[in-house]
């Protein structure tokens, strides 16, 4: 009485198959998993005896050995119940043999025999051999079968399993047209166009988003900070298919994906509270899971309030904005979860928060200035390209009438300088001006004579560092590609060196 | 005394009601108090292949709950030690078979009240395969005092 059902458990980012193997034997009645599984799957053997008999059918008093192999991987979640419970009756003979054989099969049971959704259907339905569909919960089909040439069949509970493995009900595989879904999911809740002034910061974001640039803003508290962030995701081009599966694939891992959201067709915008651990920001645990960085994976995270997160927070993320991955290493398991980001911050100036601000007072001593700022680290602010002062906003800018440009438009432009640089670096590894090694300044970023000057009064008369001189660099190019310019022009890199405040010791 | 002698009685009682329970379920009787190094097992029947070893709780008051509650962890483990020891000696550890409860309710005055048949009450503890099990820690715990 030996029965063998597919399923599939998720490590990192990609699934791999399971085999539960059901043996039941005479003895003393006894229940017992085997093959490295978690507390989670232990305890189903309380919900896989409730739920088969809830379901009407019969659950044997013998003894049951449930083996997941390979047994050397340790098994994690609840989706085993389902592929356990029909191996229980496969081994009784209630199920039609060789009928499991197509399969792979996943899903968390209720008590009452309902099946509940999983974490990771859609890697694990993209990991699916060609020659396998996929038995998931109703609630977990929709978002799987964004797969194509995959056949992904949803069902609401145990009961509806087995009618359609003994071939009494027919089930249809579930449908779903991508490109309505892409469509339907692709518009943004937001719109540069709410925000009234700060013209310049939003060129800034502009340039940012165009050459995929990092950027922190430094202003008073209540002058915009964080309603321009939110705003980011919506200027950035639209996510190609591509993008949206590797970021809804992660986010299918983490659990966030319901039936009415699941397909992540916008970009994310992720604002960890300043609170947050290390662990929580690139991900972690025993058995790592993903983070915030790679929620945000080709979107935007957004850390308000800079300087208030922790130190060893902050300096954790030095490795994955240079590598656009995240290699979490633990005593049990070493994962490495995507994580290209852009990185957003901002920070007031001084604790107080009015040091650059013309109408209020600042309060703060020299002193506490300094330790403020220096919460910061110089490596980090290295991998920051753009720093923008945003200033508080006069009464002229609020009560006017006059509105901003809507993110379509300025997302027209950031589209056409993106594949400029696309086009450029065809034979390169990376894609955007931001990501130029300085080994290929020189090829790249052909100054013209006036710029040339510019930049030698800047270094000399500023005190702008050699690292410094880098980003300015990347970022006229991307100005210059803003400007559809080959050659990098003097008011290109004029605008450049605006962009780095925090070099130019405006501060203490 | 009287106490003590009465309870034994009290015990017998429920057993003889237990035993004709089953023989008119068309269970067959192998073995009546098989006794084994561990204790005793109230009954051993044969249903239809399957070997069932009953445990019979006989309670005249309600007081403390329902008969079936006094079979605890540590009680149904004791059984489970005594089913093993009769599998092991008979040689038949692959034979099919399970562990029953038999609880019944008796009037102060002895009559006969309620019989509840519970099947398959008592199951293999598999914990001890994990750590941080019931055994596991029983048995270090054990191993300690010995020290």
């Amino acid at each position: 009485m030996l029965a063998k059902v597919f399923s599939a458990s998720v490590t990192g980012v990609d699934a791999g198959i399971v085999d539960v193997e059901v043996y039941i034997s005479g003895g003393l009645p006894a229940f017992s998993v085997v093959g490295l599984p978690d507390t989670a799957i232990r305890e189903s053997r309380d919900r896989i005896k409730a739920a088969i008999r809830n379901s009407g059918y019969k659950f044997p008093d013998k003894k049951i050995t449930v083996n997941l192999a390979p047994a050397d991987v340790r098994k994690e979640g609840a989706g085993f119940d389902l592929p356990i419970a029909l191996g229980i009756m496969a081994a009784c003979g209630d199920i039609k043999e060789n009928r499991l054989d197509d399969f792979i099969i996943c899903g968390e049971l209720s008590l009452n025999g309902d099946l509940k959704s999983i974490k990771g259907a859609l890697p694990i339905t993209m990991g699916l051999p060609a020659d396998k569909s996929v038995i998931i919960p109703k609630t977990n089909a929709r978002e799987a079968a964004v797969v194509e040439n995959k056949k992904v069949y949803g069902c609401s509970n145990l009961k509806e399993v087995m009618e359609y493995l003994n071939e009494n009900i027919d089930l249809n595989p579930k449908k779903i047209n991508v490109d309505r879904l892409y469509s339907e999911h692709s518009s943004y809740a937001v719109d540069f166009h709410d925000v009234k002034g700060q013209e310049h910061v939003k060129r800034g974001l502009e340039i940012a988003a165009s050459g995929g640039h990092n950027i922190l803003m430094i202003g008073p508290p209540g002058s915009g900070k964080s309603m321009l962030a939110k705003r980011i995701p919506t200027i950035i081009s639209e996510m190609t298919l591509k993008e949206s599966l590797e970021t809804t694939k992660i986010h299918s891992i983490a659990g966030y994906l319901s039936p009415k959201k699941c397909f992540i067709s916008t970009r994310p915008f992720r604002s960890p509270h300043h609170t947050i651990s290390d662990a929580a920001l690139v991900g972690g645990g025993t058995w790592p899971v993903p983070g915030e960085i790679s929620l945000a994976h080709n979107g935007v995270l957004f850390l308000d309030e800079l300087p208030e997160f922790k130190k060893n927070a902050l300096e954790v993320l030095r490795q994955p904005l240079e590598d656009g991955e995240i290699t979490i290493s633990r005593v049990e398991k070493t994962l490495t979860y995507p994580s290209k980001f852009m990185l957003v911050a901002a920070m007031n100036p001084c604790p107080c928060g009015y040091f650059t601000d013309p109408k209020k007072d600042c309060h703060c001593t020299p002193n506490q200035i300094q330790r403020y700022l220096s919460k910061v680290s110089g490596p980090l602010l290295d991998r920051i390209d753009i720093h923008l002062d945003v200033p508080r906003l006069n009464y002229e800018d609020l009560s006017g009438k006059r509105c901003g440009e809507t993110s379509e438009k300025i997302r027209q432009r950031v589209n056409t300088a993106r594949q400029i640089q696309i086009k450029r670096f065809e034979s390169e590894r990376f894609t955007f001006n931001s990501h130029l090694e300085s080994s290929l300044l020189e090829k790249y970023c052909v100054l013209e004579k006036d710029a040339e000057n510019i930049l030698k009064t800047a270094i000399l008369e500023l005190g702008i560092s050699a690292r410094a001189y880098d980003k300015i660099l990347k970022v006229s190019r991307t100005i210059a590609d803003l400007d559809n310019k080959d050659i990098i022009g003097a008011h290109h890199v004029s605008e450049a060196i605006g962009y780095r405040n925090l070099d130019r010791n405006l501060w203490a | 005394m009287s106490v003590k002698r009465s309870n034994i009685f009290i015990g017998k009682t429920g057993e003889c009601i237990a035993e004709s329970f089953l023989r008119q379920n068309k269970y067959k009787v192998l073995e009546r108090n098989y006794k084994t190094p561990f204790g005793e097992i109230d009954l051993i029947v044969l249903d239809n292949g399957t070997i069932v070893f009953v445990e019979v709780k006989t309670r005249t008051q309600d007081d403390f709950g329902p008969p079936q509650v006094s079979v605890t962890d540590q009680k149904s483990s004791h059984i489970l030690k005594n089913a093993a020891y009769y599998l092991k000696k008979r040689h038949c550890t692959d034979e099919y078979c399970r562990i029953d409860v038999i609880a019944i309710n008796l009037s102060p005055t002895g009559g006969f009240e309620r019989l509840e048949h519970i099947k398959n009450a008592v199951c293999e503890n598999t914990d001890h395969l994990y750590n941080g099990g019931y055994h596991a820690r029983k048995s270090f715990f054990r191993k300690r005092y010995r020290r």
